[in-house]
């Protein structure tokens, strides 16, 4: 199956590819709840970092909502990257676990994809307080 | 009817409905069900569904299916993701009036699109308009748009959005992300210090940007923003 089939939101930052026709950078959506206390749904428009995959683990940071406006506990305050120069943006806390599970998995680039968009899909959907990044 | 000894006549299963990707014509699932289905579930239940919250519609012979349809056991359907509603992130400020502005920023197609009230940085839902050719350079495109919510109420006022009125310039209809159909009704009013017969004249016909100043479940009202118009017809000097 093809990502574009289910994540056809994704979408390639122009500007950041890495010379092999392959991008550094994706946005793509992803719906998840408001917060732990409010599960209504929200749209998360996210961006991806893909330096080192499907090595490691990419970081997935929220572009909108805006900081401000953001109430997830596993999604972090914002903060400058060199990704996105001129706007603060908010990194994901995608778990101590996950880049250990990210490096079992196949290394096979859908498989790796695959299983890290579930999985920042369900940290969307069931934000842990165990783990807070803000609040 | 021409019949081949041997031949297995293969027609679809009239316990399932077969559901093809319309963008991608490799994927495609079959849906069980003895009974109709109602559209959504045939979406749900196909497994093509988009995950990321994108709109998704059904089409049945080329049609596109609405919400209250069925889809019948034995009916192949196709599903789709193809939509008016793109995504933005604004990058810079394309025009300045006084404290109005329209920001712009690159389209999924590559095209440069033009959202009135947009600022720098935001993410935003668009549907376009019109669109050209850059004069500088003809690779560009440039599309004018407008935003909207996909939450909830698309539209609140004081919002900036696009429409082309009618001839009389009193009545357009405005898009409606939740059906994807131009439906909503907008009262457009000209801004008390200008003419009406003069707007009509040098404003008809043209894409309007228009501040919506009332919200009404069967129609919206608003109001012309001349400075963020573009109208050919008037020259605006530069010193």
């Amino acid at each position: 199956m093809e990502l574009r089939v289910w994540y056809p939101s994704m979408r390639a930052v122009r500007g950041h590819g890495i010379g092999n026709g392959n991008h550094r950078v994706v946005i793509l959506n992803l719906v998840g709840v408001r917060s732990h206390n409010d599960v209504s749904k929200l749209m998360y428009r996210l961006l991806i970092d893909l330096s080192n995959f499907p090595n490691s683990q990419p970081s997935a940071y929220v572009l909108s909502p805006r900081d401000k406006d953001i109430q997830h506990v596993n999604i972090g305050n914002g903060a400058i990257t060199n990704l996105v120069p001129n706007r603060r943006v908010c990194k994901i806390c995608l778990g101590g676990g996950s880049g250990g599970a990210f490096s079992s998995w196949p290394k096979e680039r859908m498989t790796r994809m695959r299983g890290f968009l579930n999985h920042l899909e369900n940290v969307l959907n069931t934000p842990n307080t165990g783990s807070r990044a803000r609040g | 009817m021409l019949l081949i000894p041997g031949a297995v006549l293969k027609s679809s299963s009239s316990r399932s409905i077969r559901v093809s990707h319309r963008e991608n014509a490799r994927v495609s699932s079959e849906v069980l069900s003895e009974t109709p289905m109602s559209v959504s579930a045939v979406i749900s239940m196909s497994g093509l569904a988009p995950r990321d919250g994108s709109p998704v519609h059904l089409y049945s012979d080329g049609r596109r299916l609405m919400v209250d349809d069925t889809v019948s056991p034995g009916q192949d359907v196709e599903i789709g993701t193809c939509s008016l509603i793109e995504s933005m992130v604004v990058s810079h400020i394309s025009t300045k009036a006084g404290r109005l502005f329209i920001g712009a920023g690159e389209l999924p197609d590559g095209s440069i699109g033009h959202v009135p009230g947009a600022r720098i940085g935001d993410s935003v839902w668009v549907v376009r308009h019109i669109q050209h050719q850059s004069r500088k350079d003809t690779s560009i495109i440039h599309a004018q748009c407008h935003s909207f919510n996909l939450e909830g109420v698309p539209y609140q006022v004081g919002d900036l959005v696009r429409a082309r009125p009618t001839p009389d310039g009193l009545n357009s209809l405005l898009f409606d992300p939740r059906t994807e159909e131009w439906s909503i009704l907008l009262r457009v009013s000209i801004p008390q210090n200008m003419d009406v017969e003069e707007v009509r004249e040098s404003y008809g016909g043209l894409l309007w940007t228009i501040r919506v100043r009332s919200i009404d479940g069967s129609a919206h009202e608003g109001v012309l923003v001349p400075r963020l118009t573009y109208n050919p017809r008037i020259r605006r000097g530069r010193n």
